[in-house]
């Protein structure tokens, strides 16, 4: 099987089909725009603004998808711009240089964890673009090294790890050789490797005010760069530009400064260098630091050692191919837990939603109910929190005879039959969950009561978080927000211990008067890239998660 | 209304130059082409646990763009969805991420989220959407540029020329890029036996 055929199925698994939203969103659109034709004397050939999907919008169920603001107020605020000229010399590539990266040292350095706000405006291509712009206006946060973003995150990738920066060569022919040797393609222009790697540096991350200005040098050392002036980027501010010219293996592409104090203000891409106007642009229309993750005020505040580590398992857990050890587990499946607290170790039954729990009591099993009598005498692992559907919410699936009956059809009229199954089966709308975005996550958590008598230090939400990472058998699969939110608790802070079972944790410790005072994280493990949460500490007394595995049923042991 | 509605089927072309003057013609190129335009779509972004239904949001706009160029079309292309699949993927570039991000998942989980909400586990084996996870590591870690030529490739059924226009770019950029793209995936995937 070639690579196009993997492809090929890897498509097959999506039925052909539109949802009945997706219908209706177009025909209310075309309905509004065919309405507004009639009242328009004659049609612009950019349409009717202002009108179609924009109004049908529901609030995005996802923040971290889009948060517009409006494109209207940017652009004019780009049009007051003030046309400087760029000097009366005439601009070379080293001038340039030499001017950018001077302005690149005057910047403040931040830490890798600095939580960097974004608004960023884009241009994108199409067969249709005949000199019309399309631009839309995005903002977001994205850590400083690049590596998280949300919202308007313009790469999804970590580009260059922060921590190998300081060995980077602080010379900028040697930068240049170390880039091309990064190149794991051998290509035959280096010219395009190198200002590859240093246009998604530059934009992709906050660089050091050291490297930057270095990348501004190395900039000027490529052959083929050269120098544009009096440009203006799709914000409308004036620009000049490094310029890559279109090659035998890349677009041109341009890298723009601002024309009267050099920082950087877009970048610009070509697939017809014959055009005037760039295929795709990205502009930075405001860039700064924020203290947390959500604030628009600008503040530097170096991250604590908690946000970290938070930002660190965030990390982990969206971008790497770790395979967690439980994943995606039905609600009534049961999982077998050995749990120690105090030396004490326990065996207990639980099926993932915590609906029913089993445990031996004087030498026999007994399976409890949660809505049982004996539910009220039980010790519950969940005592209280988010369910378990709202955490993960369950989307229809197929039935067992459905997938018989498909098995027996011919492979042509299975993926027909099987479209029509899934069409039937699709919610009109996305299923609850909770919030994404760390503080109003912490804020819901708040809302659940875990018997708190001092709610300070997010007492509720911090047992919620216990509670769940212990009881609902998924936790690698849990939104990585969580750990971000753990770590935006009032006072919470971080150590490094050796807990009970011997692992070395890190320890998110909180002030709770009356909860969990300290969540743990496998240290060892977090170093190697897989998260793995040991257990918690509520007065003075760990509670560790020995061993956790599904299990065909109460009192059946997991095969070793 | 133009003479020969009803019997003889119309190209893409003929409804467009209709819609000119009469709009409602338009959902007949909707009812066409939205069900692969959606299914193009759903397969780079999710359908909606991940993006937040952006996937209808998405086909819904790209009809909608395509109908306010209607005016510009050039009647010489018969069939629109080159013409289509361009629109639609500029639109999924803003949504890079998300794209991104799934591809990751699937790559780190093996389990694909876009096909989940459709399929059973079990079932994903009945559907042959059985794809080697690495196949989302290797379509998260290209550029835009050539998994969009890529993509256009494996799952349009356009011909080069097609995606060439669909992208704005010459032939000969879809070849090289496409021979780049795959060359790319060659050297991730684990090449099977070959028949």
């Amino acid at each position: 099987m070639n690579e196009m055929e993997q492809l090929s199925r890897f498509r097959d698994g999506v039925p052909s089909g539109v949802t009945p939203r997706a219908e209706q969103m177009f025909r209310t659109a075309l309905d509004n725009e065919i309405s507004a034709e009639q009242h328009v004397v004659s049609r612009s050939p950019a349409g009717v603004p202002g009108r179609g999907l924009a109004g049908l919008r529901a609030a995005r169920s996802s923040w971290r998808y889009v948060i517009a603001i409006p494109v209207a107020a940017a652009l004019a605020a780009g049009l007051f711009a003030a046309v400087q000229p760029s000097g009366t010399q005439p601009m070379t590539v080293q001038l340039l240089a030499g001017r950018a990266a001077a302005a690149a040292l005057t910047q403040p350095d931040l830490s890798a964890g600095q939580w960097i706000y974004q608004v960023l405006e884009w241009k994108t291509p199409g067969p249709h673009r005949a000199g019309r712009p399309d631009p839309s206006v995005q903002s977001g946060w994205m850590t400083a090294d690049g590596r998280i973003t949300y919202g308007a995150g313009i790469i999804g990738n970590p580009i260059f790890p922060y921590n190998k920066i300081g060995s980077l060569p602080r010379d900028p022919a040697e930068l240049l050789a170390y880039f091309r040797n990064l190149d794991p393609v051998k290509t035959d222009n280096n010219s395009v490797v190198e200002f590859g790697k240093i246009e998604s540096m530059l934009f992709g991350m906050v660089l050091p005010s050291w490297l930057e200005a270095e990348m501004f040098h190395a900039l000027a050392l490529i052959p083929m760069i050269q120098v544009k002036d009096h440009i203006t980027d799709i914000a409308g501010r004036a620009g000049i530009a490094f310029v890559l010219p279109e090659t035998r293996q890349s677009e041109k592409e341009e890298i723009i400064l601002d024309a009267s104090d050099y920082h950087l203000l877009a970048h610009a891409t070509w697939d017809n260098p014959a055009t005037p106007a760039p295929d795709i642009e990205t502009a930075i229309l405001q860039e700064y630091p924020v203290a947390q993750l959500g604030s628009t005020q600008q503040a530097i505040s170096p991250p604590s050692a908690a946000e970290l580590a938070g930002e660190k398992i965030d990390y982990y857990q969206q971008y790497l191919y770790y395979t967690p050890k439980i994943s995606s587990v039905a609600p009534g499946q049961w999982l077998y837990r050995e749990l120690r607290t105090g030396g004490k170790e326990q065996q207990i039954w639980a099926t993932a939603d915590d609906s029913a729990q089993a445990g031996y009591v004087n030498g026999t099993l007994t399976v409890c109910q949660r809505t049982a009598p004996c539910a009220a005498s039980e010790q519950w692992l969940m005592p209280a929190g988010p369910s378990f559907t709202l955490i993960y919410p369950q989307y229809p699936r197929l039935t067992q005879a459905d997938i018989e009956q498909l098995r027996k059809l011919p492979a042509k009229q299975r993926m027909a039959k099987l479209a029509k199954l899934a069409k039937a089966l699709q919610p009109a709308r996305p299923l609850p969950t909770l919030p994404e975005y760390p503080q109003p996550l912490l804020a819901k958590l708040n809302t659940y009561a875990t018997g708190c008598t001092n709610v300070t230090g997010d007492c509720n939400a911090v047992n919620v978080a216990a509670n769940v990472l212990t009881g609902y058998g998924n936790y690698p699969s849990l939104d990585a927000s969580w750990f971000l939110a753990l770590a935006d608790v009032p006072g919470a802070g971080l150590q490094y211990i050796t807990d009970a079972a011997g692992n070395q944790d890190i320890e998110f410790t909180f002030p709770a008067q009356d909860g969990v005072t300290g969540i743990l994280v496998n240290a060892t493990l977090l170093n190697k890239g897989d998260v793995q949460y040991e257990g918690y500490i509520r007065d003075g007394q760990q509670t560790l998660v020995l061993n956790q595995t599904p299990v065909s049923g109460p009192g059946v042991q997991p095969a070793s | 209304m133009p003479p020969d509605s009803g019997q003889i089927p119309r190209s893409d072309a003929d409804l467009i130059g209709c819609s000119r003057t009469e709009p409602e013609e338009f959902t007949e190129l909707f009812r066409r082409h939205a069900p692969d335009i959606q299914r193009y779509v759903t397969r780079r972004l999710g359908s909606g646990v991940l993006s937040g239904s952006g996937a209808d949001d998405i086909v819904a706009e790209t009809f909608l763009l395509a109908f306010r160029q209607r005016d510009r079309y050039d009647p010489s292309r018969a069939d629109a969805r080159a013409w289509l699949y361009g629109i639609c993927t500029n639109l999924i570039g803003r949504h890079r991420r998300a794209e991104i991000r799934q591809y990751r998942a699937f790559a780190r989980t093996g389990a694909d989220p876009v096909t989940e909400p459709f399929t059973d586990r079990v079932d994903d084996r009945v559907s042959a959407a059985n794809a080697s996870p690495l196949l989302g590591a290797a379509l998260a870690g290209m550029s835009a540029r050539l998994r969009d030529t890529l993509l256009l490739a494996a799952w349009s059924d356009l011909s080069y020329e097609e995606i060439a226009v669909a992208l704005g770019v010459p032939v000969g950029t879809v070849r090289s890029r496409l021979s780049r793209a795959r060359s790319k995936l060659r050297k991730i995937l684990p090449q099977e036996t070959r028949s």
